[in-house]
């Protein structure tokens, strides 16, 4: 299985985007030159990023430990059924996701409306022109301030508009506080999946 | 782009079902299965199924979504994926576009990044069992696990006491006393439990006593019911002796010696080293001493019981046997095979302990719990067709056809008498103390057993009874070592050393003796008759072999045994090299071995039936299974005595017996046997192996006292197979399919595992035989024994057979009626190549001659 590299051991890659990952050895599959990864992350000390590597497209391939131990006997047993539920999961989030794009709202509208249909099932949340639609009750609008959460006075629903509210308040935080992170596109994309694998 | 995820599109069907789903692109080459085959890689890969994964392409694109599956060639398919960033700028118009499903090509795939991916949530679940918990500590994740230190109680200063033998808790009172005095708690606890139950108010009115009176009576009515004590009993009875699977020795001394043919049977069928080592044992004494040896060898192997017998009659009786199955042999030698129902017959007692056992074997086979009887059937059997069997025939029936007629005219006539008869020739006294119950209970009695068993089921017996002689030398083994282990040990080393077929013979042999002992001591005339249609059975010897070999491997696991055999063999196989016998390989060398021993215990025998008796005699003084020896002896003597002035092989016969009675290690295996030998018992009638078991239960009547004796016998034969099977039958019976065996019989484990084996076929070429045993039984039935042997053997056998174990069970329920059909016919092949083989070899065929002679007296 592992010809070149055993399973375990940690290696320095370089990759021909001149990204460079440094892991631990999961599998490597001669035929495919696929190499897979398990990779420290940098948001979490109890999760890993993982990195399948098509080492033909790598340029530096440096083994910097062997395995301390002989591979165990054989890989954990999956819990298919959790691997169904993350699937089926990920993928509602990710239409979300998708939904959310809105090419005439800004990034940061984009984020927030999926911070917020995050919390909301797939309907519940909607654009309604640039407004952040929540269950035809509570609207956001641009520039989606705390201040421009309104409700319906209709339907009015104190309880959803202080939730909102609230909701809208706190991201503004997390998001300062991420603030330091740039790339708008990239991260927005990063934060609505992260809850997801996070689970 | 824009084509790349409209074709993808076109894909997602196919990739949607999922990784199974084989990606088929004519451009590219697909290894059908690709990194599915590796463990570790799918493992990974699917590990990150339904993350949000970003896939660097070649072109510098990054398209992100979630990681749905991959392809053998590792082409990955994300859900909902969107351009991230794009060569072309695009982004905007792609995300638009968004489509469910892409897939790219691994060629293609730079990188897979999957952020902040949690390693455990995959082996979680929303529910846990404790197994998946402990499966995920005990796997790959720990690294930092403690090193497990030994718990040293010596650094505690005596606080502790484990003691469990000490009061268990508080006394009631006590805690009453100690709750008073320390806390002031004053228990209400009233003994009278007035508080749920109410005190009978006790008047002296006449209205009173005579409700009491009344009340007195229906209790005595209840209680008196015989319903009621059934019920009781299913209560408080001994569930276990009723359902359990395995049986129980019977509580007579002939029970011990049951369970030493029990024990190779067990060993023959089990073939586990354990029991392998306990025969071992008892081969260990054996050769040690002979007559414990002789003991524990005819229990430990019915199948060795043939070589057993064999070797017993050269140690004791075989020779005597031997002596006068030469004669026979020599008469009927041609006959051996198809040898009339006389010849047959004649053939049979001298083969009994090869031929006899056969049809005790087939007997056996029906019986199949009796392993070692079924084994050493089907070894006498196998030999019997592989061509040692035409040795065996040409030489052993005449012999055996001799014995067999007269033993069982003697044996069927006198069952009671050929006990005697054996008592006055081997070990007279024990003969006399072998009523026919008392002969099957008393492995010692072997033939007095035999005889009894034989008496009932009688006919089938004689053939078996010259099994039963080589039985009952097993059986005199067995209960010397009493344990099953040790007589399936004794069995199996036997067996090996014999060579598997050799040893079958043996088994049978010693199974027949075994039967002939319990019952079949009139049975040697029908084992004649068996012996003939045992040459038509012959094919099914086959199996028979295989059982054979099977009980030869058990021999050989037990290696102690084995080395006793290999003494025995070793006497044997000198004297077997001599003989012609040695022709066939396998199954005439081990004949041959018995035979020559035989010889020169008949020659001693001949001389002294006395001898025989003699070391009948020391046998069972010795061990449990020395009486059974001695019965041998006795039968083998009596037959002897009749036989004698045909013969003098009777006495060799007698002191094969009790080397191979020495055995004791069989005789823990009769044990294990008897419930085999139930069954064996219900079979007799077909197998004269089995009849000896078959036989005891009759003769006691107590199945399972049958079947224990069946096991002794077993475990005997076994003990002999290890002994002189090894080295005398389990050649013989090796030439032909069992020469391998043989060889393996060295090795225990294959021996007993071959055993079970064999019964097993056994058990499905019973029905076959039957037919054969038929055919056979006439010719063989001319000689009356035979033919009653064969139809008393079946009667017995369905009794004995429901109590048989496992093992026998099989073939104790087929045994009953097909099963004891084929058995017989496989007997019969077996027994008449034996005789035949006996014959030739001499000892063994002259023993069981002898041994046939005491069935019949007995019957």
């Amino acid at each position: 299985m592992a010809d070149c590299f055993e399973i375990g051991s940690t290696l320095k890659i370089t990759t021909c985007f001149e990204q460079k990952v440094k892991g631990e050895v999961l599998a490597f599959d001669h035929n495919t030159k696929m190499l897979i990864l398990k990779c420290s992350s940098t948001s979490s000390e109890e999760l890993n990023d993982v990195y399948v590597l098509n080492l033909s497209f790598c340029s530096h391939v440096q083994v910097i430990n062997e395995p301390n131990n002989p591979v165990m006997d054989g890989p954990q047993k999956l819990n298919l059924e959790q691997l169904k539920i993350k699937l089926r999961n990920n993928v509602d989030q990710r239409q979300r996701w998708v939904k959310s794009n809105n090419a005439d709202v800004s990034t940061e509208g984009q984020e927030l409306y999926r911070a917020i249909a995050k919390h909301f099932k797939n309907q519940e949340v909607t654009w309604n022109g640039l407004n952040i639609q929540i269950f035809d009750e509570v609207k956001v609008s641009p520039p989606y301030r705390v201040e421009n959460v309104t409700a319906n006075p209709k339907k009015s629903n104190p309880k959803l508009y202080d939730y909102i509210k609230k909701m809208v308040e706190k991201y503004y935080e997390t998001s300062a506080q991420a603030n330091n992170n740039p790339s708008t596109s990239s991260t927005s994309s990063n934060s609505s999946p992260s809850p997801v694998p996070a689970n | 782009m824009m084509n790349n995820k409209r074709k993808n599109r076109t894909m997602n069907a196919r990739y949607t079902g999922g990784a199974e789903t084989r990606q088929v692109r004519g451009s590219r080459s697909i290894v059908p299965q690709g990194v599915y085959n590796n463990t570790y890689f799918i493992h990974g890969a699917t590990a990150l199924v339904g993350h949000l994964v970003q896939v660097h392409l070649r072109s510098g694109s990054v398209y992100e979504g979630v990681f749905r599956t991959f392809s053998p060639v590792f082409d990955v398919a994300l859900e909902l994926p969107s351009c991230i960033k794009s060569v072309n700028k695009n982004t905007p118009e792609e995300n638009k576009n968004l489509t469910n499903c892409m897939i790219f090509t691994y060629d293609n795939i730079v990188s897979i990044v999957a952020k902040d991916y949690d390693p455990n949530y995959v082996y979680s679940g929303t529910f846990q069992t404790d197994s998946a918990i402990s499966e995920r500590c005990n796997g790959s994740g720990r690294l930092d696990e403690k090193e497990l230190e030994p718990w040293d109680a010596s650094g505690m200063n005596g606080g502790v006491d484990f003691d469990l033998d000490g009061q268990n808790g508080w006394d009631a009172d006590e805690m009453f006393s100690k709750n008073e005095r320390n806390f002031g708690v004053q228990s209400t606890f009233d003994d009278s439990l007035s508080d749920y139950t109410v005190p009978i108010d006790v008047k002296e009115t006449a209205e009173f006593r005579e409700a009491e009176a009344k009340a007195e009576k229906l209790a005595n009515e209840i209680e008196s019911n015989p319903s009621t004590k059934d019920r009781l009993n299913l209560e408080n009875g001994d569930e276990e002796a009723l359902f359990a699977a395995v049986e129980r020795p019977p509580e007579r001394a002939n029970a011990s010696v049951p369970q030493q043919p029990q024990p190779p049977l067990t060993q023959q069928q089990q073939t586990t080293t354990d029991s392998v080592n306990n025969s071992k044992v008892p081969m260990p004494v054996v050769s040690n001493k002979p007559k414990s040896a002789a003991l524990p060898t005819p229990p430990g192997s019915m199948s060795i019981a043939t070589t057993t017998i064999n070797v017993n009659t050269q140690s004791s009786n075989p020779v005597s046997n031997v002596s006068s199955s030469s004669s026979s042999v020599s008469s009927s030698s041609t006959n051996k095979s198809t040898s009339t129902l006389s010849s047959g017959e004649k053939y049979i007692p001298p083969q009994q302990k090869r031929k006899p056992i056969p049809p005790t074997n087939n007997k056996n086979m029906s019986r199949i719990t009796s392993s070692p009887n079924n084994i050493i059937h089907n070894n006498s059997k196998n030999n019997y067709p592989s061509g040692h069997q035409s040795q065996q025939q040409n030489s052993g029936p005449p012999q055996y056809a001799p014995y067999n007629v007269h033993g069982s005219g003697q044996y069927r006539g006198n069952v009671s008498h050929n006990k005697m008869n054996n008592n006055d020739g081997g070990g007279s006294g024990n003969v006399n103390n072998n009523p026919k119950p008392m002969q099957q209970r008393s492995v010692r009695q072997y033939n007095p057993s035999m005889a009894s068993s034989y008496n009932d089921q009688q006919n089938q017996v004689t053939i078996i009874n010259q099994n039963h002689v080589v039985v009952q030398s097993h059986v005199f083994v067995p209960q010397t070592t009493m344990t099953i282990n040790q007589g399936q040990q004794h069995s199996v080393p036997q067996q090996s050393q014999s060579q598997r077929m050799p040893k079958r013979d043996d088994i049978e042999g010693l199974r027949k003796f075994g039967e002939n002992f319990n019952i079949v001591y009139a049975t040697p005339g029908n084992q004649p008759p068996q012996g003939a249609p045992m040459k038509n059975p012959q094919p099914s010897i086959s199996p028979g072999t295989q059982q054979q070999q099977q009980q030869q491997q058990p021999v050989h696991q037990k290696t102690p045994q084995i080395q006793n055999l290999k003494v025995h063999v070793e006497q044997q196989t000198n004297t077997p090299s001599q003989p012609t016998q040695q022709q066939n390989v396998g199954q005439p060398e081990p004949q041959s071995y018995q035979m020559q021993t035989p010889p020169t215990n008949i020659d001693s025998h001949s001389s002294g039936n006395p001898i025989k008796p003699v070391v009948n005699a020391t046998d069972s003084p010795s061990d449990k299974s020395t009486p059974p020896t001695v019965a041998k002896k006795h039968v083998l003597n009596p037959a002897a005595i009749p036989f004698i002035p045909r013969s003098p092989s009777t006495p060799t016969q007698s002191r094969p017996h009790t080397p191979q009675t020495p055995v004791p290690t069989a005789l823990p295996a009769a044990g294990i046997f008897a419930g085999p030998h139930v069954q064996a018992a219900q079979h007799p009638m077909y197998v004269i192996q089995q009849h000896p078991q078959q036989p005891f239960p009759q003769a006691s009547a107590h199945p399972g006292v049958q079947v224990q004796q069946g096991r002794l016998r077993r475990p005997q034969i076994a003990t002999q197979m290890q002994v002189s099977a090894a080295a005398a039958t389990g050649q013989p019976l090796l030439t032909g399919p069992f020469l391998h065996y043989q060889q393996t019989a060295t090795h225990p484990s294959h021996f007993q595992t071959q055993p079970y084996q064999q019964m097993v076929r056994y058990y499905s070429e019973p029905p076959p035989q039957p037919v054969q045993f038929l055919a056979q039984t006439p010719p063989s039935t001319t000689p009356s024994p035979g033919q009653h042997q064969q139809f008393h053997q079946p009667q017995p056998q369905p009794s004995p057979q429901t109590g048989a174990p496992q093992q026998f069970v099989p073939g104790g329920q087929q045994q009953p009626q097909p099963t004891h059909y084929q058995v017989v016919p496989v007997i019969q092949p077996q027994l008449v190549s034996h005789y035949y083989q006996n014959a030739a070899q001499n000892p063994n065929q002259a023993q069981h001659f002898q041994i046939v002679m005491p069935q019949h007296t007995t019957q």
